[in-house]
């Protein structure tokens, strides 16, 4: 299977055009994703579609009409530059408004997303929201801890990469699905801390930088490459992906060195728990000054519940692409091992 | 305010209890805190989270001390409250434990 180049990210994010309206009677889409079904007015390339079967665990509506602010007490912001987040609350439930996509409303059991039309949002970057922040509301709603990182499974069971911007994680987890792992999810981890701690399967894409996308062999397992900032990696053959929740095997904290560093492609060194718990934490999709320090507390809470049941480890890996293949090998011989 | 500064104010009649400040997590015998002061995580080793279980409710330092005394028979009782006043000046710097 060869991997196809899309001239731009537009090109194949823009069937549709632009985002309906509610008053289009939008059609209705259904997706397998985060161990649920999302049933949305909004088309999700970035989802696996499934048959219109079954309860939706999560409905996307798209609301034609401004947002009424009565009743709305803000929680917390986050900015990242020019981009602002915030969350309020009411009594029905939550709302994340983010400065450059508009208002999205989230009922209180987190079942239902609303997102109020706003004609000059891309509508990449809604999407991105929606699957994005505003499910991790949603599933965190429902005890689910989530995670900012990427997951595979190896023999079925998960192993999870977690860190900050850079660290590796795509990488990593692409590589091992070239390997003959099954991708779990990049970018949300979404993750029920057990006992046991399972991970559930995310969106089936990868973003990369372009020569990690360059150097790995990614026609192997997948048929579409979305140039951008990022490569986008998608279109991944079934064989290639997760398609159940797995029990995870272990989480890796990613400390990467530099190029041309003495020693193994990779070492790894186990975090005691109170060192795993606050890793953990510190990963958390959603910023503690966004949700507030009680859904911090309950965020940490699942933190430690997950550093309970598994093993989380430092990975200092090298940051060399000659060397990606060894690290690829020991990280299976270390799941195989266990 | 330092560690240095916080810990000259307490003596061991000094009254301290947890402030409402923070979000704790009981992992194993250690925690984990939530400061919301400065928004950073701290871990506690068995002995401070310890400590930290006693200042839920208001304890004298001297309280403090002679209950890890009680708890932990190998330390010596200079050593233990030179301890038990670190961990206080430093819990007090951070917000998260206050006189009363």
């Amino acid at each position: 299977m060869g991997a196809s180049i899309v001239p731009s990210p537009m090109s194949f994010l823009a069937a549709p055009a632009r985002l309906p309206t509610a008053y289009e009677g939008a059609p209705i889409h259904s997706y397998a994703a985060f161990g649920g079904l999302l049933r949305s007015e909004i088309e999700f390339p970035e989802l696996t579609g499934v048959a219109d079967g079954g309860s939706a665990n999560w409905t996307v509506a798209i609301e034609q009409r401004d947002p009424s602010w009565e009743g709305f007490l803000p929680i917390g912001e986050r900015r990242i530059r020019e981009e602002q987040y915030r969350l309020w609350r009411c009594d029905t439930g939550l709302r994340l408004e983010y400065s450059h996509a508009g208002t999205f409303d989230l009922s209180g059991d987190g079942s239902r997303i609303v997102w109020y039309h706003r004609a000059d949002a891309l509508p990449e970057l809604v999407r991105s929201i929606i699957i994005g922040p505003v499910i991790a509301l949603a599933l965190e709603l429902g005890g689910f801890l989530c995670l900012h990182g990427s997951a595979v499974t190896v023999d079925s069971r998960a192993i999870a990469f977690l860190g900050p911007k850079h660290f590796g994680k795509s990488t990593l987890a692409t590589a091992l699905t070239a390997a003959g792992a099954k991708l779990l999810g990049d970018d949300l981890l979404v993750v029920r801390p057990g006992p046991p701690a399972v991970v559930c399967p995310g969106v089936a894409s990868v973003r990369l930088w372009a020569d990690m996308a360059a150097a790995l062999p990614l026609d192997s397992v997948c048929n579409t490459l979305i140039p951008g900032v990022k490569t986008t990696a998608t279109g991944f053959a079934e064989a290639a992906l997760a398609e159940k929740p797995a029990i995870i095997d272990a989480i890796y904290m990613l400390s990467p060195l530099a190029r041309g560093t003495d020693g193994p492609a990779v070492r790894r060194t186990r975090l005691s728990r109170t060192e795993a718990t606050v890793a953990l934490a510190h990963q958390t999709k959603l910023p503690d000054s966004l949700v507030g320090f009680r859904a911090a507390g309950s965020q940490l809470a699942s933190a430690a519940a997950v550093a309970a049941s598994v093993p989380v480890w430092r990975l200092h890996t090298m940051r060399d692409v000659d060397r990606l293949g060894a690290i690829v090998r020991q990280l299976i011989d270390w799941t195989c091992q266990e | 305010m330092s560690i240095v500064s916080s810990r000259s104010r307490l003596a061991l009649d000094t009254t301290v209890v947890a402030s409402s400040q923070q979000v704790s997590c009981d992992v194993a015998d250690e925690a984990v805190l939530l400061s919301m002061h400065d928004g950073e995580y701290y871990g506690l080793n068995e002995v401070a989270a310890t400590i930290w279980k006693l200042v839920q409710q208001p304890r004298t330092v001297l309280e403090i001390r002679d209950a890890l005394l009680d708890e932990y028979t190998d330390i010596h009782a200079d050593e233990c409250q030179s301890a038990v006043l670190e961990f206080l000046g430093e819990m007090i710097s951070l917000q998260m434990v206050v006189l009363i």
